[in-house]
């Protein structure tokens, strides 16, 4: 993970992961991520990690970290690359925090939701379809 | 869950023609080939999980009955055989109905409390978005574009 003292701005060749903790933001016949999944609410920001400087295990670990605290089951994960998030009026911004110095937000949401969902679907096209966790996989057989 | 949001008149004709038209739906409904039953199916699990407050753990709104039962006449109002939208809940508390052909054709339809359809799609390299109210009807616009998509040949 990062050194939480020296953290580096995001780069547009970076690998942002994005938790997936609901049923419905995924299509479970082909793993298609859906658009709900990017739609920002109430923050106008949306959580993501870096996978800079992580291992995998690392970026697992968060992912059940965050699916803790949420009390909810994690069902993997989607990867954008950083660049491919800056689309109309986003960004992305480093945001550590504790215990996840690799947090990042993506900031500079329009605030009408036809315009958040086109960026949604946006981003949907650029991201990786569901990346199971190691154990659910080896459970399910994958 | 209510069939019809609104009468298409207040005629006895009107009244009439409705009532068939609904007879006719719920006939052909039944059948494996037109049924929309699979995403009613969808559309009550997704209300089931996401109709209390902060459902996602991140001060999600709960999915009101209002959105469920605009929603439900949506799909119903989809002409028959029209492929059917996968459902999602909103962290807004809008219930989303996707069609996806691929990674740039595909559309997506939030449905709110209040009835409005918001909607943004993908068809290669245009982007149509906007909202439109729901009063029973899809939108011929909506109907189009939705069409497009799930339609569209690789």
């Amino acid at each position: 993970m990062l050194d939480p003292k020296n953290i580096p701005p995001v780069k547009d060749d970076e690998l942002l992961a994005r938790y997936v903790t609901q049923k419905s933001q995924f299509r479970p016949s082909d793993k298609q991520i859906k658009q709900s999944l990017f739609i920002p609410h109430p923050r106008q920001e949306l959580s993501v990690t870096r996978h800079l400087e992580a291992t995998q295990a690392e970026i697992w670990s968060v992912g059940r970290d965050v699916s803790a605290v949420l009390n909810r089951q994690l069902y993997g994960r989607t990867d954008i690359r950083a660049g491919n998030c800056r689309i109309e009026t986003l960004r992305v911004v480093d945001k550590p925090i504790v215990h996840n110095p690799n947090h990042a937000d993506i900031e500079g949401w329009p605030t009408a939701k036809e315009d958040q969902k086109a960026i949604a679907l946006k981003l949907v096209a650029s991201a990786s379809k569901l990346i199971s966790p190691p154990l659910a996989a080896a459970n399910s057989g994958e | 869950m209510t069939t019809t949001i609104m009468l298409r008149g207040n005629s006895p004709t009107a009244a009439y023609i409705d009532k068939v038209s609904q007879h006719h739906q719920s006939y052909f409904a039944q059948t494996a080939a037109l049924s929309k039953q699979p995403a009613i199916d969808e559309l009550i699990v997704t209300w089931q999980e996401c109709k209390i407050p902060n459902w996602d753990g991140y001060n999600a709104y709960p999915v009101k009955e209002e959105t469920l039962n605009y929603t439900y006449a949506f799909i119903q109002a989809l002409p028959l055989g029209f492929p059917l939208p996968s459902l999602s809940a909103e962290p807004d508390g809008h219930l989303a109905l996707d069609w996806f052909h691929d990674r740039y054709w595909t559309i997506s339809v939030s449905v709110g409390p209040d009835g409005v359809l918001y909607y943004a799609a993908l068809l290669g390299n245009s982007d149509p978005r906007g909202s439109e109210p729901f009063f029973g009807e899809i939108p011929k616009r909506l109907l189009s574009l939705i069409q497009e998509v799930a339609l569209a040949k690789n």
